[in-house]
């Protein structure tokens, strides 16, 4: 983000090398974790097909309306070390005549996703507010697993959590029933 | 020229320039091709988004490229891997110390060498002179420590130095462990074996039979005259269960970790001995007036003397004492084997 902006006045703060540096570290080591996430989310938005990197990397522009923008080389590091770790698979293809790796989310890759993402919009709701900031979870579309946080669809039939376990199977009925 | 001659011969000459900076491992593994066809997808990508009339040209290959990064740049994502510990990521730093404990073994083995062989040649001191010990260990360290270093500072991981089928095996072995519920070594990510440590089985066997022995043949008639006489026919009992119990052992320590049936059916063995030795020590235990205590005077040399009635409530304590002692342990045995059955397809 503090990448993208320029000085106005020279007086700003922006100008100062210090600020700017502290500012970058700052804002690199809060968003280092997320962008992995993020990456995931819209790689999963394209189901079975994939992604490839470029295509990741706009969606990732335009969704987070320029917000959260990754480096392009470091996107594809990041998607060789989700790979590596079994979260993701890539095939690769020609596609008008060039040649692109499609990347798509494993079944185990979906598992951990969905855990994260429960942990990060439980973290996000209980931060927010210091910041002033109301945070509304969809909870007619999803279901938090009260003891871990992971993110169930209110249509899954699952009668246990498959992070820690707990059953959910009541919980998800009501839920179904309210909607 | 054409312009989409000059655009391709860009983009050839910068991918020419990412490969020769990108980590050696991942050239060793044939995985630098893969990026390079991923980065030129990407750079034609981008240049056709900053071309106005659509077609790309040499100034949006140029774009792209900037946009994307110096090679150095791009191999440097690459080459951060590990996770952070002191210079020496955390994946290297268990082979880091087992180089170091290696090296110095091997190193103070060599010296002991040097030195008994000085010793030897009636030359004691030439030995120190020959081979410094501390600065030779200094010197062997420092050189391990920046050749770890500069594998962490590539990259390296500890997958990178085996082949994939090697990894394929160990994976699989790690999760038939894990689903098992046996225990995995966190550092190497290989299933803890189970604990028949031949190091320790086979000469803690050898000493026991030796003892046994002695126990049995009671060489020392000196010894034999102060000892009262059930008393030594007792030690004798005891030296053949000890002979049975160090022979099981040893057999224990040859068999080593991987023959678990045969670990299980010597354990039982083991237990059933535990068990049966329980009359041998109530022997003891009942016949306090035998035990005789022996001591050694400057004036007269060895002594004896037959423990007195007021230490028989004590004496008879310690046998209650190593009996339940015993029992728990062979009730242990029975457990260990029927855990070692978890391992029987693992190795």
């Amino acid at each position: 983000m503090i990448k993208r902006i320029r000085e106005v006045k020279s007086n700003a703060l922006i100008a100062s090398e210090e600020f700017r540096e502290y500012v970058e570290k700052f804002e690199s080591e809060l968003v280092r974790g997320i962008s992995q996430l993020t990456v995931l989310s819209i790689i999963l938005q394209f189901g079975k097909e994939g992604a490839y990197g470029y295509k990741i990397l706009k969606e990732l522009e335009e969704q987070t309306n320029n917000t959260l923008v990754i480096d392009e080389g470091t996107l594809y590091p990041i998607l060789r070390n989700l790979k590596r770790d079994g979260l993701l698979r890539s095939q690769r293809k020609k596609v008008e005549g060039r040649k692109r790796n499609y990347y798509s989310i494993t079944e185990n890759g979906k598992q951990i996703f969905n855990y994260l993402a429960g942990f990060l919009t439980k973290l996000t709701e209980a931060v927010l507010p210091l910041f002033d900031v109301d945070v509304s979870l969809q909870t007619e579309k999803y279901y938090y697993c009260p003891l871990c946080a992971n993110k169930i669809d209110i249509s899954s039939d699952k009668k246990y959590c498959y992070v820690c376990g707990y059953n959910v199977y009541d919980d998800l009925k009501n839920r179904r029933m309210k909607k | 020229m054409s312009e989409e001659k000059r655009a391709k011969g860009i983009v050839k000459d910068y991918l020419k320039q990412v490969k020769e900076k990108l980590p050696e491992w991942m050239k060793e593994k044939k995985e630098h091709k893969d990026v390079l066809i991923e980065l030129e997808g990407h750079i034609w990508d981008k240049a056709e988004e900053f071309s106005e009339e659509g077609t790309i040209n040499e100034q949006s290959v140029r774009l792209a490229i900037a946009h994307l990064g110096t090679p150095k740049e791009i191999a440097r994502q690459y080459k951060q891997r590990g996770t952070p510990k002191v210079y020496i990521t955390e994946e290297l730093w268990p082979y880091y110390k087992q180089a170091l404990k290696f090296a110095s073994v091997i190193l103070i083995a060599i010296y002991v060498f040097f030195v008994v062989l000085n010793i030897i040649l009636g030359r004691p001191m030439q030995a120190f002179e020959f081979f410094n010990i501390f600065t030779t260990l200094l010197a062997v360290f420092a050189i391990i420590t920046l050749i770890f270093t500069g594998l962490s500072m590539e990259g390296y991981l500890p997958e990178d130095f085996t082949s994939s089928t090697t990894q394929e095996k160990r994976r699989k072995k790690r999760e038939k462990a894990l689903q098992k519920g046996l225990p995995v070594d966190p550092s190497t990510g290989e299933p803890i074996k189970p604990i028949v440590k031949r190091e320790d089985k086979i000469p803690g066997g050898i000493i026991g039979i030796i003892f046994a022995v002695l126990f049995i043949t009671q060489p020392f008639l000196e010894i034999n005259a102060l000892l009262h006489p059930e008393f030594l026919s007792l030690l004798r009992l005891a030296g053949i269960f000890m002979l049975i119990d160090s022979s099981i052992t040893l057999t224990r320590g040859i068999l080593g970790p991987k023959e678990i049936t045969a670990q299980q059916i010597t354990l039982i063995a083991m237990a059933i001995l535990k068990f049966a030795s329980l009359w041998l020590f109530f022997l003891f235990l009942s016949n306090p007036e035998i035990f005789t205590i022996i001591y050694w005077t400057e004036e007269t040399g060895l002594e004896s003397v037959l423990l007195g009635e007021q230490y028989y409530d004590a004496y008879q304590n310690i046998w209650i004492l190593i009996m339940f002692i015993q029992v728990i342990s062979a009730i242990y045995d029975i457990f260990k084997a029927g855990k070692f059955e978890k391992y029987k397809d693992l190795f």
